[in-house]
C-alpha cells in the first residue's frame, strides 16, 4: 500500500532541461567564477534581433541584451522550481505545490484503480 | 433586484485583426446574433487598437448587456504567436514531447514574458512565474528552450 502510493506521476521535462546542453552547436557553457554562482553564457549573444516581438506600431525591433543585464532568475527557469525551508511550511508556496502534486497523484491512482 | 428581468448579459470571445475589424465575417455574424451593431464595435475596436501593428489577431472579449450596449476588453496576441515568430516556425509539431521543430533562448522567453505580463498586471503574478508559463507553452509547440 505504501509502495503503491509512493508511485508519483512525474511530468517529463526531458526535452527542456536535460537536453539543453546537447541541443545547439553553440552549446551554452557555465564557468565557475570566484563567487560560487556559475556564470552562464547564453546561446543568444548580445544584439541578436528577435523577430516578431515588436508588436506595436513603430516599435523598434527587439534585440537581445548582454547576459549580465537580465535578472538572475532567468537562468533558473528551465529547472524545476526549488522552494526554501520557509516556503515548505504549512501555508507556504512550496507546501501548496507539494500538496497539489500529491493530491493529483492520489486522484490519478484512484482513477486507475477504478478501471481495474 | 427590483424591476423587470431583462435577461442575462452575453459574452462573445473573438480573435479580431488589429485595426482591421470589419462588419463582415467573422466579426459581423458573431456580434449580430447577440444584437450588437457591428459597425459601432468595429469603429471603437479600430480606434483602441490603432497603436498595434495592423493585422495581428487580438483576442477580445465582448460583453453584451441585455439592452444591447456592449463593452469589450482586448489582450495581447497569443503566446504561441510570439513563440512561433521568435523561433521562425509556421506551426507547432503534431507530436509535442516527441518531436522538436525549433530552438528558442530564455532571452526570447524573457521578452515575451514582458509583453504577456501586461495582461495580468492586476494579478499577483511575478515576471518569473510568467516566464515559466511561457516555457511550458513552448514545450507544447515542440520548441526546445535553451539558455
Amino acid at each position: 500500500m505504501l509502495a503503491r502510493s509512493a508511485r508519483i506521476y512525474t511530468l517529463k521535462h526531458s526535452n527542456i532541461a536535460q537536453r539543453a546542453f546537447y541541443a545547439t552547436s553553440e552549446a551554452p557553457s557555465t564557468l565557475a567564477t570566484s563567487n560560487s554562482t556559475p556564470k552562464v553564457i547564453s546561446s543568444c549573444p548580445k544584439d541578436t534581433v528577435m523577430p516578431g516581438l515588436a508588436w506595436l506600431k513603430g516599435q523598434a525591433p527587439v534585440v537581445a541584451l548582454a547576459d549580465e543585464e537580465y535578472p538572475p532568475w532567468l537562468w533558473t527557469i528551465l529547472e524545476p522550481r526549488k522552494y526554501t525551508e520557509e516556503e515548505m511550511k504549512p501555508g507556504g508556496q512550496g507546501f501548496k505545490a507539494q500538496m497539489r502534486k500529491e493530491r493529483r497523484a492520489k486522484i490519478r491512482l484512484s482513477n486507475f484503480m477504478k478501471t481495474q | 433586484m427590483a424591476g423587470k428581468q431583462l435577461g442575462k448579459a452575453a459574452m462573445v470571445r473573438l480573435l479580431v485583426p488589429a485595426g482591421k475589424a470589419s462588419p463582415s465575417p467573422p466579426v459581423g455574424p458573431a456580434l449580430g446574433a447577440k444584437g450588437v451593431k457591428s459597425m459601432d464595435f468595429c469603429k471603437e475596436f479600430n480606434a483602441r487598437t490603432a497603436h498595434i501593428e495592423p493585422g495581428l489577431a487580438i483576442p477580445t472579449k465582448i460583453i453584451v448587456a441585455p439592452d444591447r450596449s456592449f463593452t469589450f476588453t482586448t489582450k495581447s496576441p497569443s503566446t504561441t504567436y510570439f513563440l512561433k515568430k521568435a523561433a521562425g516556425i509556421e506551426k507547432g509539431t503534431g507530436k509535442p514531447g516527441q518531436e522538436t521543430n525549433g530552438t528558442i533562448s530564455v532571452k526570447h522567453i524573457y521578452e515575451i514574458a514582458k509583453i504577456k505580463h501586461e495582461d495580468v498586471k492586476g494579478m499577483n503574478m511575478s515576471l518569473e512565474s510568467m516566464a515559466r508559463c511561457i516555457v511550458a507553452t513552448a514545450k507544447t509547440l515542440g520548441l526546445k528552450v535553451v539558455l
